[in-house]
């Protein structure tokens, strides 16, 4: 839904409308010369504390390149909102001008010129910096900085230390609280580890026993909620973890642990606060995903602001549903969420929102920062930093359907495997690596690095593979975001096919072919996959082939030196004629 | 392994589909046995008698939108209704209308439940609707379902 | 033939007094095989092993009787009400398919 006409005066009225496109200060575009520190932090700055936010940095420590996705389509009905809106019509959504450091850090447009003139993304040093001008600016006592999740994973510095350097990071940004998703693919032994370690209160309302006999059955396994007291008022933090961690990942990590969105609960957690605790502001940190949580917004009454994660959206303006303030502070580090709240007498009276661009060549870096990430480095630079080979066409991960770093895993997995067809996840972590950039084995960590790293080949009929992608199509593009788990379609490597996003389960897709043919359905192919858990699925799986698709690529990569592929999807959309449309439309 | 019993159950529903198992009648007092096969409208039937359930707000299905584990999936119903000796709930039914046997459990309760509740765990075979059905001691009939999706995942 | 199960009834909430409606949780291991499945190594199909009917006595009365079909999961849980009505026993008796059958019971004792 898009913000109400009362909604959008609400908001504009405190914001000031020009405001709302984020840290765009002026009209003229600037260059990164012209564009100073100054704007990236101007801020009105109002009520008696202030909020932090973060999501799904995927443990990028450092600065990276970061593409928005070229394609994010969704159901009629969600197309053209905010969680489904990229290039061109979010820029019109949310008033960007074309080739400024907002457009290109929010869109997709033109993403190669502009990384040219604005540089890298994110990185903590950088996001450091940020976070001590607020906290100085607003005092420390004011300021509380929250965590929705997806950080512990996403990198081979927090792959190879199980997750201990990105605690270590997050101990010294100084995060309050979080919840979470990925990091539970640690296992739930290593997660309370972690936790020992986390500065920061690691909370969840909706993670319960399952094991009948265990003494934790149907009772929560973390504190449902905080309550914290900054600039005088009593704010109530409710931990919101991804509510489909068993079906996404694989289940063996938090055996006896149920998920789910629990919206009951989370109402009595939110009436708790309120009624018995008299708390002055009630806060989500959820990984619910953006268009989830404005579902929730609908379902649960007496929230103040939802501070989302999961879907990786920027969203330079909040969207209020009943009365709830939704805010998503994108992904990999690249921005931090500024919200100024004033909250006395038990209620919200005011608020102002900001989602700042951390623009690593503008805000300097922390030198603490530095040597905390040259120390975590350190024990696998060499590793880390050997040039596998150089790529031709950028290498980007984010889209609804394709994308050219996944090709070129599908690439290597196919070359190795001799497989008819590969899977590969379409998870939205990942990285970006520039046209003629070299290609370094932390790149292919941040793309697959992962704690079930093995690809399978095996075999599957042609009928299980045209139900398995039907499957996955539905969990992408179902209408009701509570039946949608977040992601994009999987990528395919050795098919092409079509597909009617708006069309009803089971019959979206059609022209499927393999290898150039149309699929039999009575065939058995030799499909490799990882990320998933495809192979529980199928035949004959042959043991002698698993390998870690971290090392098939760096493999693949090494034999082919120079990697070339082409931004020429493999899937074509039957119902909407270009990646990124307009609300109430087909096209752009 | 959400998955490996998903596809044991659809390979199984066809192996089942194959042998030809005859529809049992059940009658009162006998007990389940052997694999069943039994479509959502012959166990609607032989609970309600024929009698068509009415759509009701005093019946609540709790199940989750994306199963978990098509293997565990909990479900929870409940009925608004009195629990006196003149007036309660006399069953709560479960059906799963996507299972080669959509009849799941039959709960016969008494006053001496104190509240119409009952909750369980069920095996689902694929996404499919599941329901609720009471029986109230007047002889209404009241039915809520809801859609459960059981999937593979295959994103993150 | 029966086995040992291993079986739990819980009261919720664990302190309760006379009158109150608690919460019954009955679990039990079980496979709960509904006929239809096949062993993954031998491909054979596993012959049906469920638990068929449950009962629940409370101090010598049957408060609720169950039938039970073969789609409950495996290590099934069954919950239900019950009123508080005096001191004594609560006795739950199931039996399965394959004729096994079994008792397990938890004092009652309500507290003022």
């Amino acid at each position: 839904m898009d913000i109400s006409r009362r909604d959008f005066m609400h908001i504009a009225a405190i914001l000031g409308i020009g405001a709302v496109a984020s840290g765009c200060a002026s009209k003229g575009v600037k260059t990164p010369a012209q564009v100073s520190l100054k704007d990236i932090y101007a801020f009105k700055s109002m009520g008696n504390f202030t909020l932090l936010h973060m999501c799904d940095i995927h443990a990028h420590l450092k600065p990276l390149y970061w593409r928005e996705p070229s394609t994010l389509i969704s159901a009629p009905n969600l197309v053209g909102t905010p969680g489904f809106l990229c290039g061109e019509a979010f820029a019109k959504h949310y008033g960007l001008e074309p080739s400024s450091l907002d457009a290109y850090f929010d869109t997709h447009m033109d993403f190669d010129t502009l990384a040219k003139k604005f540089g890298k993304m994110g990185g903590i040093s950088h996001m450091k910096t940020y976070l001590d001008h607020v906290r100085s600016e607003r005092g420390k006592e004011n300021v509380l900085f929250l965590d929705s999740g997806d950080t512990w994973q996403g990198t081979g510095v927090a792959l190879k230390t199980d997750g201990e350097a990105i605690v270590k990071a997050q101990n010294y940004l100084g995060v309050d609280i979080m919840t979470g998703h990925w990091e539970f693919t640690y296992g739930k032994e290593r997660v309370l580890e972690l936790i020992e370690m986390l500065d920061a209160k690691f909370i969840a309302q909706n993670v319960i026993g399952n094991d009948p006999f265990a003494d934790d059955y149907e009772e929560l396994i973390f504190s449902p909620y905080t309550i914290e007291e900054r600039g005088g008022a009593k704010i109530g933090v409710i931990g919101q973890a991804f509510p489909f961690t068993s079906t996404a990942n694989p289940k063996e990590f938090t055996e006896g642990w149920s998920f789910g969105i629990r919206p009951e609960t989370l109402q009595d957690y939110v009436d708790e606060l309120r009624n018995e605790h008299k708390v002055d502001c009630v806060v989500v940190i959820s990984h619910d995903g953006f268009s989830v949580d404005q579902e929730v917004a609908r379902m649960v009454n007496g929230i103040d602001f939802i501070l989302s994660g999961h879907t990786h959206d920027p969203s330079p303006a909040p969207i209020v549903i009943n009365g709830t303030v939704i805010v998503i502070a994108g992904s990999h580090g690249k921005y931090v969420g500024r919200l100024d709240v004033d909250a006395r007498d038990g209620k919200v009276h005011g608020y102002e929102y900001k989602l700042v661009p951390i623009a690593s060549n503008m805000i300097p870096a922390d030198p603490a920062g530095d040597k905390l990430i040259e120390e975590l480095y350190a024990p696998f630079a060499d590793e880390f930093n050997e040039v596998l080979g150089k790529t031709k066409n950028t290498l980007y991960k984010r889209d609804t359907f394709f994308s050219t770093f996944d090709q070129l895993i599908n690439d290597a997995i196919i070359d190795e495997m001799k497989c008819d067809i590969s899977f590969t996840p379409g998870y939205r972590w990942g990285t970006t690596v520039l046209a003629g950039d070299d290609i370094l084995m932390d790149n292919v960590y941040e793309m697959c690095g992962i704690t079930y790293p093995n690809v399978y080949t095996f075999e599957l009929k042609g009928k299980q593979i045209a139900n398995l992608l039907e499957d996955i199509a539905d969990n992408v593009f179902n209408a009701n975001p509570l039946y949608q788990q977040g992601g994009d379609m999987s990528r395919l490597g050795g098919v092409t096919y079509s597909i009617a996003v708006a069309g009803e389960a089971g019959k979206r897709i059609s022209k499927l072919m393999i290898g150039g043919q149309p699929i039999d359905l009575e065939k058995t192919y030799v499909v490799s996959s990882w990320g998933g858990n495809l192979q529980n699925a199928g035949m004959n799986l042959q043991k002698d082939k698993i390998r870690p698709v971290y090392d098939v690529v760096r493999d693949y990569i090494k034999r082919e030196k120079v990697v070339d592929v082409s931004n020429e999807g493999n899937v074509t959309l039957v119902d909407y004629e270009c990646g990124c449309p307009t609300k109430g439309s087909t096209s752009c | 392994m959400q998955r490996r019993e998903f596809f044991k159950q659809l390979g199984a529903a066809t192996a089942v589909a194959a042998v030809a198992l005859p529809t049992m009648s059940f009658a009162a007092d006998a007990k389940p046995s052997g694999p069943n096969k039994m479509s959502f409208e012959t166990a609607l039937n032989a609970i309600t008698g024929g009698k068509t359930p009415v759509k009701s707000d005093k019946i609540k299905i709790k199940v989750p939108e994306i199963a978990e584990n098509g293997a565990v999936v909990p479900v929870t119903a409940t009925v608004d209704s009195p629990m006196t000796d003149s007036d309660y709930v006399k069953s709560i039914h479960i059906l799963a209308g996507g299972n080669s046997n959509a009849r799941c459990i039959d709960v016969n309760l008494t006053p001496a439940n104190g509240k119409a509740m009952f909750s369980t765990r069920i095996k689902l075979g694929g996404t499919q609707e599941v329901s609720a059905v009471a029986v109230l001691s007047n002889g209404e009939v009241l039915i809520a379902s809801q859609s459960v999706k059981v999937t593979i995942g295959g994103c993150g | 033939m029966a086995e040992k199960r291993k079986s739990l009834i819980k009261i919720k909430p664990k302190k309760y007094k006379d009158g109150e409606v608690v919460k019954v949780d009955f679990m039990v291991m079980h496979p709960m095989d509904t006929g239809m499945g096949k062993d993954k190594k031998t491909k054979e199909i596993i012959p049906a092993k469920y638990i068929n009917s449950v009962k629940f006595n409370y101090n010598g009365k049957e408060i609720t009787n169950m039938t039970v079909w073969e789609s409950l999961s495996v290590n099934p849980v069954f919950t239900t009400n019950m009123k508080i009505n005096g001191a004594g026993k609560l006795t739950v008796t199931f039996t399965d398919n394959t004729g096994e059958v079994h008792e397990t019971s938890t004092k009652i004792k309500p507290k003022g």
